[in-house]
């Protein structure tokens, strides 16, 4: 990447509560990321005293509101400050801040308009997701090519994601808490916009664990794709 | 008239008067619609015997019985209307506090500038994208 493009790079980190693992995964894609924009998602307390030393922009939600809404409140945020290249990133720390680079490969040959991140594509990937998680967004793939998207993709729910400007702009996911995921999905569909997967490495420690998705937020997941399918 | 017809009609009229207040603002067609309602309900509690020969035209036994099915409906009705309506005022909520997290953005650091640490392995951008992911631990 050249230096000059780093400017209007944005990386957006929904957050809520991550107070052990923010301040360790901004600083991870310190050198990676033009702006980092840290949107705090009604957390309490708030996590202002772990990011004020870091150079980000700092929104915050006052109350919690989902990672979905986040994400839309950074992504809009990051086109109103002239942002060609949008990055999402979970802020658990399950996410190596050296893919930003391997996702955005794509998007600089302009060869595509998003890129996904997958676990599924790279065996050592593979091995380090829980066996019960394997088989959950296996299923997900499946609800995914249902009721969201006719696509074939290798990860149903990935929250690592590229995408240049003009897919951040026509992407309207709805769902404010956590079907955004297979929402976009949808869109890029409708949109026919051009995206690839990109092996990534999710590190899975007790803290993501813990922090993550449970198995029954699927059930929460369908509710909402029913709900918001136009 | 029973002690028990008085007091559903004294609780169906007061009703009537909340709902027409709380209402207020609602189209005419609503109120008029509402009033129709309770007094079709009062009608009802003074000559029971309708409701009796209303269920036994649809084929239902008894008039409570008939009642309790066409209310169990409506309640449900009610259940969904609510349901959307919090729905409605969810999402408006929604734009409200994401408006206000975009128009307060806060940059830190307010002074310098933190110096920032140079890259792992500069030459991965040579990567098609496909490579393998490096196993970080």
């Amino acid at each position: 990447m050249q230096p000059p493009t780093l400017d209007r790079l944005f990386v957006v980190i929904p957050c809520y509560n991550d107070f052990p693992t923010i301040g360790s995964t901004i600083a991870s894609l310190l050198p990676y990321a033009g702006h980092i924009v840290v949107v705090d998602d009604g957390s309490q307390p708030s996590l202002i005293s772990h990011v004020h030393h870091l150079p980000v922009y700092y929104l915050r939600h006052i109350v919690n509101l989902g990672q979905g809404a986040a994400l839309r409140t950074g992504t809009d945020f990051a086109l109103q400050n002239g942002a060609e290249w949008i990055v999402h990133f979970d802020a658990d720390g399950q996410h190596s801040a050296e893919d930003v680079l391997k996702m955005l490969a794509p998007l600089h040959k302009n060869s595509v308009d998003i890129v996904l991140g997958s676990r599924f594509l790279n065996p050592v990937d593979i091995q380090a997701i829980p066996l019960f998680k394997r088989f959950l967004l296996q299923l997900g793939r499946i609800v995914n090519r249902i009721l969201a998207a006719n696509m074939r993709l290798s990860d149903a729910h990935n929250g690592f994601r590229a995408m240049n400007r003009q897919a951040a702009l026509v992407l309207e996911w709805k769902s404010p808490r956590m079907a955004h995921a297979s929402e976009i999905l949808t869109d890029i569909t409708r949109h026919k916009l051009r995206y690839c997967e990109v092996p990534t490495h999710v590190k899975y420690t007790p803290y993501s664990r813990k922090k993550g998705q449970k198995w029954y937020h699927a059930i929460d997941i369908v509710w909402d794709l029913v709900l918001n399918k136009r | 008239m029973k002690l028990i017809q008085f007091i559903l009609i004294c609780a169906l009229l007061i009703l009537l008067r909340l709902y027409l207040q709380n209402f207020k603002r609602s189209g005419l067609r609503f109120r008029i619609l509402l009033t129709v309602f309770f007094l079709v309900g009062i009608a009802f509690v003074v000559f029971p015997d309708t409701t009796t020969q209303l269920a036994q035209f649809l084929g239902v036994g008894r008039g409570t019985d008939l009642l309790l099915y066409v209310s169990i409906i409506g309640a449900y009705v009610a259940f969904l209307w609510l349901y959307a309506q919090i729905r409605r005022i969810q999402e408006a909520l929604n734009e409200v506090v994401r408006e206000l997290a975009i128009r307060n953005p806060q940059r830190f650091p307010v002074q310098s500038p933190v110096e920032r640490p140079a890259r792992k392995e500069e030459n991965k951008m040579e990567d098609d994208g496909n490579a393998t992911a490096p196993v970080s631990e």
